[in-house]
């Protein structure tokens, strides 16, 4: 599990071109979006996308990604569940 | 600055049919133009319907009269400019300082897919020449040489409130005496590259959209053309061609929140419509109909309706959005519900939601749900609103 | 015809010429190579923050840096419009979202560069960097988009709409859009290393160039302005004759020893020739200088015309290439900016303020 959350940190960075920050700056728990890291709709898209080429899941509605995108805790469970399923 | 800016031509070609006739005509039959897809060439055809113009390329060169393999928004701006000059001859423009302002945000992009989906796969195949069509000044100026004019063209791209721009620019340059007649409007087809590129972006409907529903799901796409003919009232006598209506108002404003969102309380969409009433010297109350720019999307009916709230509440004026009927078609979708306030008036009609349940959360606006004729419609307020934060609003009159 | 009086207040733009620096004035422009003139960049970061710029392609972070050149020297921290031209519009997002859809099926496809592609996102972006609420526009009308957008920008300020707007035309060339004009026999064929021919090489074909060039164009004469903005007129479908009976009567009322007439030679001797059927015919006493031999061709190359004519004006430089006869030394007081390509011609006029 934490190897899987510090690979996420590293794809975030890539996928979302944050030049600025370093996977390391990413806590497990830190809020991804608004107060936190500060992405927005665009990049919960991105992180869509990342999902699909990277561990093969398809989110098909956005309304999942509130909840699935809130920190790297929630998005490495999320994988984990998804795996579950499969 | 001279003269009060008139209507005196329409052209339309979309999803609901090839001229104006037979738009109204779907309205009158309440017939989405909606369908599944089956013209153009995508994966997504089971997936997502559109507001298709139901006629191959081939045919729609046929109709035209134009070579084949052109582009086809060369097709559609072409067909839809031609029926908007049918009441004059380009003879009789002779002597006046003419343009034509279209709008375009996909160009030739159908012509780039075809020589790309070749070329990438094996680089010694496909035609090279295709990718002349791409860039979206191509569809004006081939349409603006055919029509045999002569003097001033341009084409504009603010996405979906493209041809309303196109529009607003040509009453401008009449106002300012800077021209005597203007085709102004626009055209899109649709692309694999928009369709794709809306589903990246999660708003496409997999089923008819429900504009303005609670239970909305997003856009369909759609395509089309519509240009109105537009002169100062003078110019009009002169040339003894009846005024269908004003262009009374008009205002480009920005949202300035997001790329591709709209502040909650639309404030862009706010400015747009309270300087086009302004402009008219018009009060909320005075509005006939509001023809929406009621993509489907939660995002913009939550933003537009809550601007509408701001200027309208308590009383609304008659409401809807046509993209339930035509699909969104995005750089056309100004010029096309452009005509179809100039035809309300024309016609005394006002046109319907095609399905509709329940309210958007926190808001009041119920559009139609059944076409209302006979009505004595004096003032339309058209909206076109686009991602980057681009809102026109256009207000119609009548004459 | 303006009939408000407008002035350049600012200017600013990114170029294959280092014209972001003002050293240029005095250093001058260099001699290209090859048939492909890419800019010289400042460095982005300096000018734009790390979490802005993550999303921007290339040729948005130019017209990010060229408008807030412009917006200095006008001293404006927000314009109160923008309009902004584009022949082709965001390339790089549209080939990187195009290549992917064609490669992928349309799976897997990142939202960004559609997002990015569309022609309206500099203008745009620019509106939501600078926080303008005001008229937007976006112009994409092949050759004379820039000029389409000096028009649009003129009625708001004649319209008494605004005080002041930033107004620009940008354009890249990128690997694919330069291999595709290359195959459609566009592009002057060189030996590689080969200097630029200076555009008089008789051949066909021209330069590809790039670049963005910004301006705040207002109501009032201010400390930083460059010139008057006195006219700015497009025409399609004219033929040569035509063009040149409208250009000789703007040019009739300018003395040919104060002006100068930068020319939209792009190297290419089929489209020159006409070109100097048309000057030779309207304009035979006036000195030309062809700005295409420091920027190259591309669609809103005569946003960079009017950066070099602001600065002819303002600073009395003379620009110059190997290959043309001098320009006049004396004061000039007028630049004329005439191109003509396809159906289309333009002409742009300042005069010194």
């Amino acid at each position: 599990m934490s190897e899987l959350k510090e690979k996420l940190k590293q794809q975030i960075v890539d996928q979302l071109n944050l030049k600025d920050i370093k996977p390391e700056d990413i806590g497990d728990d830190t809020p991804l979006f608004v107060e936190g890291l500060g992405l927005d709709s665009i990049d919960a898209l991105e992180m869509i996308v990342l999902l699909q080429q990277q561990y093969g899941i398809k989110m098909v509605s956005s309304e999942e990604g509130p909840k699935v995108f809130r920190s790297v805790n929630t998005m490495a469970a999320f994988i984990e569940s998804q795996k579950g399923q499969n | 600055m001279s003269g009060e800016v008139v209507i005196t031509g329409t052209g339309i070609i979309s999803a609901l049919g090839l001229n104006g006739p037979e738009t109204l005509d779907a309205f009158t039959q309440h017939k989405t133009g909606i369908q599944p897809v089956r013209h153009l060439h995508t994966r997504h055809r089971d997936d997502f319907p559109c507001g298709e113009v139901k006629a191959s390329n081939a045919e729609l060169a046929q109709l035209t009269n134009l070579p084949e393999h052109l582009s086809r928004s060369i097709y559609l701006s072409y067909h839809a400019s031609r029926e908007a000059l049918s009441s004059l001859s380009i003879g009789e423009l002779a002597g006046l300082r003419v343009g034509f302002i279209s709008a375009s945000t996909v160009g030739g992009m159908d012509r780039t897919e075809t020589y790309f989906q070749k070329a990438l796969v094996d680089p010694a195949t496909g035609d090279v020449r295709d990718t002349r069509h791409h860039d979206c000044g191509k569809p004006t100026d081939y349409v603006f040489h055919k029509l045999g004019l002569k003097g001033f063209v341009s084409t504009i791209s603010t996405a979906c409130s493209s041809s309303a721009n196109a529009i607003m620019l040509a009453a401008r340059l009449l106002r300012t005496d800077r021209l005597d007649v203007v085709i102004a409007g626009g055209v899109d087809a649709l692309t694999q590259f928009t369709l794709n590129g809306f589903n990246t972006l999660m708003i496409v409907d997999r089923q008819q959209c429900e504009p303005l529903d609670r239970h909305r799901r997003g856009l369909n796409l759609g395509e089309g053309a519509a240009y109105v003919v537009m002169m100062r009232k003078e110019t009009a006598i002169q040339l003894e061609q009846p005024a269908i209506c004003l262009l009374s108002g008009y205002a480009n404003t920005n949202d300035t929140f997001h790329q591709t969102a709209l502040s909650d309380q639309g404030n862009g969409p706010f400015a747009a419509m309270t300087s086009a009433l302004n402009m008219a010297g018009l009060q909320p109350g005075e509005i006939s109909y509001i023809n929406m720019h009621g993509t489907g999307t939660q995002n913009n009916d939550m933003a537009e309706g809550n601007a509408i709230r701001r200027i309208f509440h308590p009383v609304y004026p008659s409401l809807s959005s046509t993209k339930s009927f035509t699909g969104h078609t995005l750089a056309a979708s100004g010029g096309i519900e452009g005509v179809l306030s100039v035809l309300a008036i024309h016609h005394g009609v006002i046109y319907p939601n095609y399905t509709f349940h329940e309210p958007v959360e926190g808001l009041d606006i119920r559009p139609e749900t059944r076409i209302k004729t006979d009505q004595e419609v004096r003032h339309v307020l058209s909206n076109s609103f686009g991602f980057g934060g681009n809102c026109t609003s256009l207000l119609f009159s009548e004459a | 015809m303006i009939r408000t009086p407008i002035f350049i207040q600012g200017a600013g733009s990114i170029s294959p010429q280092k014209t972001w620096d003002k050293k240029i004035l005095e250093e001058g422009f260099v001699a290209q190579q090859g048939n492909r003139w890419p800019c010289i960049e400042p460095p982005y970061s300096d000018w734009i923050d790390a979490r802005a710029i993550r999303r921007m392609s290339r040729v948005l972070q130019r017209c990010n840096v060229a408008a807030q050149l412009a917006m200095n020297e006008a001293t404006i921290d927000c314009p109160e419009a923008i309009v902004v031209g584009t022949a082709m519009g965001c390339l790089e997002d549209t080939w990187s979202f195009l290549s992917k859809m064609v490669q992928n099926g349309g799976e897997r496809l990142s939202p960004t560069s559609f997002i990015h592609s569309t022609h309206n996102t500099m203008a745009s972006h620019l509106a939501l960097h600078f926080k303008c609420f005001g008229h937007n526009c976006t112009f994409v009308h092949r050759t004379i988009s820039f000029e389409n957008s000096l028009t649009d920008a003129i009625l708001l300020l004649e319209e008494g709409a605004v005080s002041q707007v930033l107004v620009g035309g940008a354009d890249e060339v990128t690997d694919i859009s330069f291999d595709l004009l290359n195959q459609l026999g566009q592009i002057k064929q060189l030996e590689s290393g080969e200097n630029s021919p200076g555009f008089t090489d008789g051949q066909p074909g021209w330069i590809a160039g790039e670049g963005a060039s910004f301006f705040v164009l207002g109501n009032r004469q201010t400390a930083s302005s460059y010139a008057r903005l006195v006219d700015v007129q497009t025409g399609a479908g004219y033929d040569p004759e035509e063009i040149a009976s409208r250009i000789e009567e703007q040019m009739a009322s300018l003395d040919p020893g104060k002006t100068l007439l930068l020319a939209g030679h792009n190297g290419n001797v089929g489209e020159d020739s006409i070109t100097d059927q048309i000057l030779s015919q309207s304009a035979p006493a006036f000195p030309v200088f062809r700005y295409k031999s420091l920027c190259g061709e591309y669609g809103t190359a005569s946003g960079f015309a009017l950066w070099l004519a602001s600065h002819v004006l303002k600073q009395q430089i003379r620009p110059s290439t190997s290959g043309f006869e001098p320009l006049p030394s004396g004061e000039l007081d007028h630049v004329v900016i005439f191109q003509q390509s396809g159906p289309h011609h333009a002409f742009i006029r300042l005069d010194r303020c």
